[in-house]
């Protein structure tokens, strides 16, 4: 392989060297270009598809040889220099369709759609240009973003926006935190601990979406693609194999996204003004007081209170007399105190216009989600500018230049059980009241302080915390082009990406519990982060393109790439500012300051080479090669590249091939079958996500009290290189009953070698693991994305839609022992011949109706000092797998896979009129959640308030029930992390359902009016007992699948006006 | 092609120097730094990186703290557990550890010994480059070098045979080399670091002038630091060269000879008797004139033998300690001994044995009291019922109240080498050396006690031992003439601890190793030399029972049914040793 790659390369280099040949050569080729009218005669006629009558004004071309008008009729003639020309019809309101000559015999009769309506004539953005999806032999998506994006959920970023409409991506709302973003991936995942994200190029450039902090609010993470307005984005490719072009960051596939082509010569302003609803999510339903007060009394008697000291309890007294009577006898649903119904609003105005020479695209936005607490928030003010000018005949510059401001209002979430708001909300005891009351009885404006469990008063925490995020992003470019001719362009972008973001928080000491630090107590505590990317990218290519006689073409890119990045966060910390007033670090106790954070900085440069080769207009053939350079390799890799210089260079390619079965003499006449194409594709690229500095040898520092020194940090790795994931593709695009029906199938197989693990090594090493390229695995499904139309006449339409995408995973070799690693209160395992990422647990069976039936079984728990502590009536019956009798962590096994089965979505859109319906579902289906929310609402151990399902608890011997006995502490580990938590977590779920109305008008200066009314998330079908069974905490694949307790996503509502002038 | 290359030659060598110059320059490109760490050619270029170097093993060192007494006094007899202990503990303190507890893994020392072996590596190195001078090259090779042979002994006391790993982990290759190195005897290992360490050029102290011995956060650092010839003592006496060990002991105890300063000179490391009047020093002693009154002891932090675990690095300090690395509460690593042993504010997970109570209890202090104030008053407290193990909790607990000051307040030491152990380990190599007699005058009351005659004023002639280096002990101090000979001030560590003298027995030899053995627990508990003597004296005697009987003692008076055989265990050398993990996931 290796070797075969080096020869690619090799040969790359001599083709450039034969194109600087080639260029002298350049005009006497070219004169056949020079419109040629002696060809073959060509007939036919152009339908409107929709209503069979014929069109004109239609325009039909050869390229390069010829062109023609359809007639009132929609009968055309044209010559064609052969029976293998491709036409291309294209008409003002129609997609641009290619058709191939099939005789001279007959007539072609061709139908046209609607602008975007198939998607084998899309224009794909590949990494070597623009290419139709006709003849593109890889297997990309284009999804265009005219159609839904004006009425689009304020509440929906890009990532969420793709989420079901293509098959194969994979999209995963993180939480309903406005902003959150989503955790993509395309075709599943390839490495364990590089990153699974696809890489993103919007306008030529990459787009970095890592989240540089630490991330000093708890459980928020950043997501710089959720930023991109949606309404600024024009199409989308998803490219999902032969991403080769980008080298060793092209492994987990490509999303091109364009914003706003400067495409307009007359003024066309967009302005858009959007107001809506986000509602409230459904209550968990939790204990109420009296019911609290029952199970808490049960709880503390198991930790051995007696009866007199529980009588003595402030909660259990109700004797009005004795000052705290009504402290501890109020009614609160302190969820209702948490969320809220609020609104959300996105003004939005695109200016499009300009003249031969300077063309522009400008637009600003603004848009404030409020999400469905009091305190959280997004307001973001986005302006872009896309200009194309043509300084010359042959120069051309565009810049695509967009600035994004976002203020968010956070507060942590999840597993912070002292500050969550959420957590806070479901566990604080319902008899306790969110002000503070006196011994009369009159309640006081003050917040009540912490209560007598030791447990926060979340009101405090939305009133007096503070939680902002302040990020902002610059994200340009400027693209030269330089024409020598026709066939030949020189094309140089030149980016920049600065990010900056600004976290601050405070949490006050009044109302929310201490924590303890190592050296004092800490009662109010603040923090300040910031994070900085610096990045500049740039990329030159030189594009070729060449014809030789009727039959072969040629077009070939050479490039080079390179980014050089430069990061950094610094963080600080203060405790213990002199009162609640103070919020900022620098008041914190001098003592007790923390400060932090860490400098990146990486280096990456990419040669590549893309050859096209068509024949006759029905094989196509598409080779690509890259060599890679990053500061991240090492220095003496071994295997796989080669070396120039001290440093070393990846080599990676992919050949892809398409046949067009329907343009060949057998299917040519088919009345069925309209479009068949077969595609294959087979490619290696890389993952070069293997940290900046792993490869070196490290000192960190190491202090002897006060004094810092430095000690070893890892066993550096010289040898370490990318992850080299090879790419296997085969896929169908088929167009029947006169195009109505448009089926793509693909079967793929991903398979990752030297992928990056942490190999254990001896421990005479010193070291835990050395960082090696020595694990692998495989990854392969099918994506099947099918759409038809099933009615159209001229005043109604139905059109349906089908996505469906599926997976499998296998670790094929891991060195050493299984990988077993934690998440949010869950265990999974990664073991070689199974999936990457199972949750491993116990497994159990009920609970112990007596405590008889528990000692005939005879098994017991471990405890902290070694005693075996017996299973009694009432405690949860786990399987003993190893037959030890003892319950402890060689008892557990695999009790789920938080991987999809199968994921997919529905569409319709059904048009009557100037009205237009459409809906999306999307679903999910076989994928496993550890409701971790539910473990926290019943695991019956504290003095957290729990949910309705613990009124079912055990508490007489005898008694049949599947919920365990309350005990203090849960010493036999009763909650421990097992099957009880791990919950199917399918689900149905109407996305979006759109009503827009194009209003017709009649005033001169307004050219539309269109009025929407969207709702997403309106219904979700699901068993998950959680608040919503889609999120993600973590971008690693280790923690997928675990609930924390974030923000539930929402069903938001909005209406929205289109003003076209 | 011929003529292409000759019109285009000029191209050609254009386009070569062009390929050459973006050859270069994408290597510079992508030879990138890093930022917040650094790697190794960023470190190692002057003596001040090899000062960050040596600090910075050393802070690694002192995470090996807890485990160092765990190991050493667990699984001997002085120390027992608790009801809070784990496991792993309990299994340590029976002599079941198998290889999943964490004790059976050496991976804590050899991150030290890496980190020791990239230091010498690179010292090397920078020699070679002259980076620093010979000078600096040898007091800084010596130190580390030392370090790494004190770990190896360790490993060899614990897990019997380990590799003997000198070269530092570089890469992959390295990783796979260590996992097939040979493991040597202890037998062998002895002789491989008697041969390294006596190979060092430089054995003393870093001088007062070093770059390394400063004050830190209120602590000086030239205590922090190895000391070399108390290692080659060491070692020597595991090797049985007894005269060889008394030599290099031998040179520690006379530190202070050249000193201009005389309390300096009389006092350091002499194991000073006691003065009784004012009662500033650091034996165990009364009010005067209140010997009979047990409440007249003195027991502060300030003051008398529980000073030596209490008080500050100050003059008298310096006079005992040799090694000790201080925990501050501002700093990492915590304090982890307040967790081992105190039951306020830390987890309890070990308290003294009952046959270490039962040792202390049978001695007799020299005013009649029957038990060795060292036990139950100082090295040891019954606090809420619990027999709490005390040494390392003095800068912890409310001297009165007995109560954490604060919790957050964990300063604390870690105890590694004072002159009690000096004399007493001297003591051990003079007594197989044919010197029993200036072995029972350390170990009692002192050198001029045992020479002196009674009733002669003129001193000129006794009170000394009239041997050659390294028994040459002159104590002489008389009037008329007058003498204050250094070893003058010396009391003898039973002496300083105010018991009666320890009575010779049959064999004299034999007895007096018992002696100084029994003393060193009584003297040294909890300090992580217990198991080690046992060891030590098992080997030389070819005896494992002096070894089993003493463990079996301990379970037994813990009322451990495994007790005996326990002790049948213990009766094969091979089971004396930990497992030895070599892979954490077996």
């Amino acid at each position: 392989m290796l070797k075969k790659l080096q020869l690619t390369c090799f040969l790359g280099l001599l083709f450039c060297v034969a194109l600087h040949g080639g260029l002298y050569a350049q005009e006497t080729v070219d004169s056949t270009a020079v419109q040629n009218k002696e060809g073959i005669d060509v007939k036919g006629y152009i339908k409107d598809a929709a209503t069979g009558e014929g069109i004109s004004g239609i325009n039909i071309t050869v390229e390069n040889f010829s062109a023609a008008i359809s007639n009132e009729d929609g009968s055309f003639s044209i010559k064609v220099p052969n029976l293998n020309t491709l036409l291309s019809i294209s008409g003002q309101g129609y997609q641009t369709k290619v058709v191939p000559v099939t005789s001279t015999n007959t007539e072609l009769e061709i139908l046209l759609f609607e602008a975007h309506y198939s998607q084998f004539y899309e224009l794909a953005q590949l990494p070597s240009g623009e290419k139709l999806q006709y003849s593109n032999p890889k297997a990309a998506s284009v999804v265009d973003f005219g159609a839904t994006q004006w009425g689009n959920p304020i509440n929906e970023s890009v990532g969420d926006f793709l989420q079901g409409k293509v098959a194969g991506l994979n999209s995963v709302r993180k939480s309903g935190v406005p902003g959150a973003g989503a955790y993509l991936n395309i075709r599943g995942f390839n490495s364990l601990y590089a990153t699974n994200k696809p890489l993103l190029i919007v306008d030529g450039m990459i787009y970095d979406d890592e989240d540089y902090g630490s991330g000093i609010l708890q459980y928020n993470a950043s997501s710089p693609l959720a930023m991109l307005e949606v309404k600024d984005i024009e199409d989308v490719t998803i490219l999902k194999d032969g991403s080769s072009l980008y080298g060793t960051k092209g492994a987990n596939g490509v999303i091109i996204i364009t914003t706003t082509r400067p495409d307009e010569l007359t003024t066309k302003i967009d302005f858009t003004m959007y107001g809506g609803m986000n509602q409230k999510p459904e209550q968990l339903p939790v204990l109420r007081a009296g019911q609290y007060r029952t199970y808490l009394t049960q709880l503390v008697a198991s930790r051995g209170d007696s009866q007199s000291q529980i009588a003595a309890q402030p909660w259990v007294s109700d004797s009005r007399a004795n000052g705290e009577y009504f402290t501890y006898n109020n009614i609160t649903n302190w969820q209702d105190k948490i969320f809220r119904t609020t609104t959300n609003q996105n003004y939005y105005l695109r200016i499009k216009g300009g003249d031969d020479i300077a063309k522009y695209g400008l637009s600003v936005g603004y848009l404030n989600n409020e999400g469905v607490t009091s305190y959280s928030s997004m307001e973001r003010y986005s302006t872009r500018l896309n200009a194309s000018l043509r300084l010359t005949e042959k120069l051309s510059v565009d810049a695509n230049l967009s600035f994004i401001h976002n203020t968010e209002n956070l507060r942590d979430q999840g597993l912070a059980y002292k500050t969550s708001p959420f957590y806070l909300a479901l566990t604080k005891s319902p008899f306790l009241a969110v002000n503070a009351i006196d011994a009369a009885g009159d309640v006081s404006p003050n917040l009540a302080d912490v209560d007598i469990f030791g447990v926060s008063n979340p009101v405090a925490l939305l009133e007096n915390g503070i939680g902002v995020n302040k990020n902002y992003r610059f994200f340009g470019n400027l693209h030269f082009q330089y024409v020598f001719n026709p066939n030949f362009s020189l094309n140089s972008i030149l980016g920049l990406t600065l990010n900056k973001e600004r976290e601050t928080f405070f949490i006050p000491d009044f109302g929310v519990a201490d924590i303890v630090l190592p050296t004092a107590i800490g009662n109010n505590r603040s923090g300040s982060e910031v994070q900085r990317l610096y990045s500049i990218y740039t990329d030159t290519w030189l594009n070729y393109s060449k014809q030789l006689g009727n039959k072969n073409f040629f077009d070939f890119r050479l490039g080079f790439r390179s980014q050089s990045n430069d990061s950094e966060s610094d963080l600080g910390l203060g405790y213990n500012s002199a009162t609640d007033d103070f919020t900022s670090v620098g008041s914190g106790s001098n003592l007790l300051r923390f400060v932090g954070g860490s400098l990146g900085e990486w280096n990456w440069i990419n040669g590549y080479l893309n050859a096209d080769y068509n024949y006759l207009n029905k094989y196509y053939l598409t080779f690509n090669a890259a060599v890679d350079g990053s500061s991240r390799f090492g220095n003496s890799i071994k295997q796989g590249g080669f070396a120039l210089g001290d440093s070393y260079y990846s080599a990676l390619g992919s050949i892809s091939g398409a046949w067009i079965v329907s343009s060949e003499d057998f299917l040519r006449n088919s009345e069925v079958i309209n479009f068949l194409k077969l595609r294959a594709s087979y490619g290696v690229s890389g993952n070069d996500d293997i940290g900046n500095y792993t490869a070196q040898q490290l000192y960190v520092s190491q202090n002897l009290l006060g004094v810092q020194g430095l000690v070893r940090d890892n066993i550096g790795n010289p040898e370490l290189k990318w992850e080299t994931v090879s790419k296997l593709n085969m896929g169908v695009d088929l167009s029947l009953l006169k195009d109505r029906l448009n089926v793509s199938f693909d079967v793929y197989q991903n398979n990752t070698e030297d992928m990056i693990t942490y190999e254990s090594t001896t421990t005479t090493t010193g070291f835990d693991y050395i960082v090696t390229n020595s694990g692998s695995m495989q990854t392969q499904g099918y994506d099947l994305s099918l759409n038809s139309r099933l009615i159209k006449t001229s005043d109604f339409g139905l059109d349906v839609g089908l996505n469906l995408s599926r997976y499998v995973n296998e670790v094929t070799s891991l060195p050493g022992e299984p990988i077993i690693s934690e998440f949010g209160g869950a265990t999974y395992i990664t073991h070689e011949g199974q999936d990457a990422n199972l949750f491993y647990g116990f497994k159990t069976n009920g609970v112990y109706a007596t405590t008889a039936e528990a000692n005939a079984e005879g098994l017991s728990r471990p405890l902290g000092n070694g005693n075996l502590l017996p299973f009694e009536g009432g405690d949860i019956r786990f399987e003993d797998l190893n037959g030890d009798k003892i319950i402890d962590d060689r008892d557990r096994s695999v009790i789920g896979n938080p991987n999809p089965d199968l994921t997919g979505s529905f569409n319709a859109k059904l048009n009557y009129k100037r009205l237009s319906l459409s809906a999306l579902f999307y679903f999910s289906v076989g994928n496993d959640l550890y409701n971790g929310v539910r473990y926290n609402l019943e695991r019956m151990s504290g003095y957290e308030n729990q949910s309705i399902a613990v009124l079912n608890r055990w508490v007489a011997e005898g008694q049949q029930t599947n919920i365990p006995r309350a005990t203090w502490g849960d010493p036999l580990g009763n909650a421990s992390f097992s099957d009880r938590w791990i919950e199917d977590g399918s689900y149905l779920r109407l996305k979006t359902l759109m009503l827009s109305y194009d209003i017709p008008t009649q005033l001169q200066y307004i050219k539309a009016i269109e009025v929407y009314a969207t709702a997403n998330n309106l219904l979700t079908f699901t068993n998950y007992l959680g608040y919503d069974p889609e999120f993600s905490a973590t971008s690693s694949i280790f923690g997928q699948g675990a609930d924390l307790g974030l923000m539930p996503q929402f069903t938001t509502m909005q209406l929205g006006l289109r003003l076209g002038l | 092609m011929k003529t292409f290359i000759l019109t285009n030659k000029k191209k050609l060598v254009l386009a070569g120097l062009a390929l050459a110059l973006s050859v270069s320059s994408c290597q510079e490109y992508l030879d990138v730094e890093p930022q917040d760490k650094l790697n190794s050619d960023q470190f190692y270029r002057d003596v001040f990186d090899a000062d960050a170097a040596i600090i910075g093993t050393y802070g690694k060192f002192m995470q090996l703290a807890e485990k160092y007494v765990l190991l050493n006094e667990l699984r001997a007899d002085l120390m027992a557990t608790t009801r809070n202990s784990d496991p792993e503990m309990i299994a340590l303190s029976e002599h079941s550890v198998t290889a999943d507890n964490r004790f059976a893994n050496p991976k804590d020392f050899y991150e030290v010994i890496q980190n020791c072996n990239d230091n010498l590596k690179n010292f090397d190195i920078m020699l070679a480059d002259k980076k620093f001078s010979q000078t600096e090259y040898n007091q800084r090779y010596a130190d580390i070098g030392a370090l790494r042979s004190w770990l190896y002994l360790q490993l060899g006391i614990h897990y019997g045979s380990v590799p003997y790993i000198t070269e530092p982990i570089e890469n992959l290759d390295d990783v796979k080399e260590t996992a097939i190195y040979p493991r040597i005897t202890f037998e062998e290992l002895i002789d491989e670091l008697v041969a390294f360490t006596e190979g060092l050029s430089y054995t003393s102290p870093y001088g007062a002038d070093s770059s390394l011995v400063i004050n830190v956060d209120g602590y000086n650092t030239a205590k922090f630091f190895i000391n070399k010839e108390c290692l080659l003592g060491d070692l020597h006496l595991w090797d049985n060269n007894y005269t060889q060990a008394a030599i290099h002991y031998k040179n520690v105890m006379e530190t202070g000879t050249m000193s201009g300063n005389d309390s300096e000179r009389f006092d350091t490391y002499r194991v000073k008797f006691a003065e009784v009047a004012t009662n500033n020093d650091l034996a165990v002693g009364y009010l005067r004139f209140r010997e009979q009154d047990r409440l007249a002891l003195i027991d502060n932090n300030t003051q008398g033998w529980r000073s030596i675990f209490a008080r500050d690095r100050d003059v008298l300090w310096n006079t005992e300690w040799i090694w000790s690395l201080p925990f501050d509460s501002n700093f990492a690593p915590k304090n982890p001994f307040i967790n081992l042993f105190s039951n306020q504010g830390g987890d309890y997970l070990v308290k003294p044995s009952q046959r270490a109570i039962d040792l202390w209890e049978d001695q007799t202090q020299r005013n009649g009291f029957p038990y060795d104030a060292r036990g139950k008053r100082f090295s040891y407290n019954v606090i809420g019922g619990d027999e709490v193990i005390m040494k390392y909790l003095y800068k912890f607990l409310d001297p009165v109240t007995q109560t954490p000051i604060d919790l957050f307040q964990t300063d604390g030491e870690w105890f590694l080498y004072r002159a009690a152990k000096l004399h007493l380990r001297y003591a051990e190599a003079a007594n197989r050396d044919n010197q029993s007699r200036i072995a029972d005058a350390l170990l009692n009351f002192g050198i001029q006690s045992e020479y002196t005659v009674p009733g002669v004023t003129d001193k000129t002639d006794i009170e000394q031992t009239f041997e050659p280096f390294p028994y040459n002990f002159d104590a002489r101090a008389g009037d008329f003439p007058r003498f204050r000979a250094d070893w003058h001030r010396n009391g003898g560590i039973r002496g300083r601890a105010y018991v009666e003298r320890a009575e010779v027995l049959g064999d004299s030899v034999i007895s007096i190793e018992n002696n100084l053995i029994e003393e060193a627990a009584l003297e040294l508990a909890y300090e992580g030399n217990r198991w080690g003597d046992l060891v030590r004296i098992a080997i030389r005697r070819n005896d494992p029972s002096f070894l089993a009987d003493r463990i079996y003692e301990k379970l037994n008076a813990e009322g451990n049914a495994q007790a005996g055989s326990v002790r049948t265990k213990l009766m094969v050398r091979e089971n004396w040793y930990l497992p030895f993990v070599w892979n954490e996931e077996e």
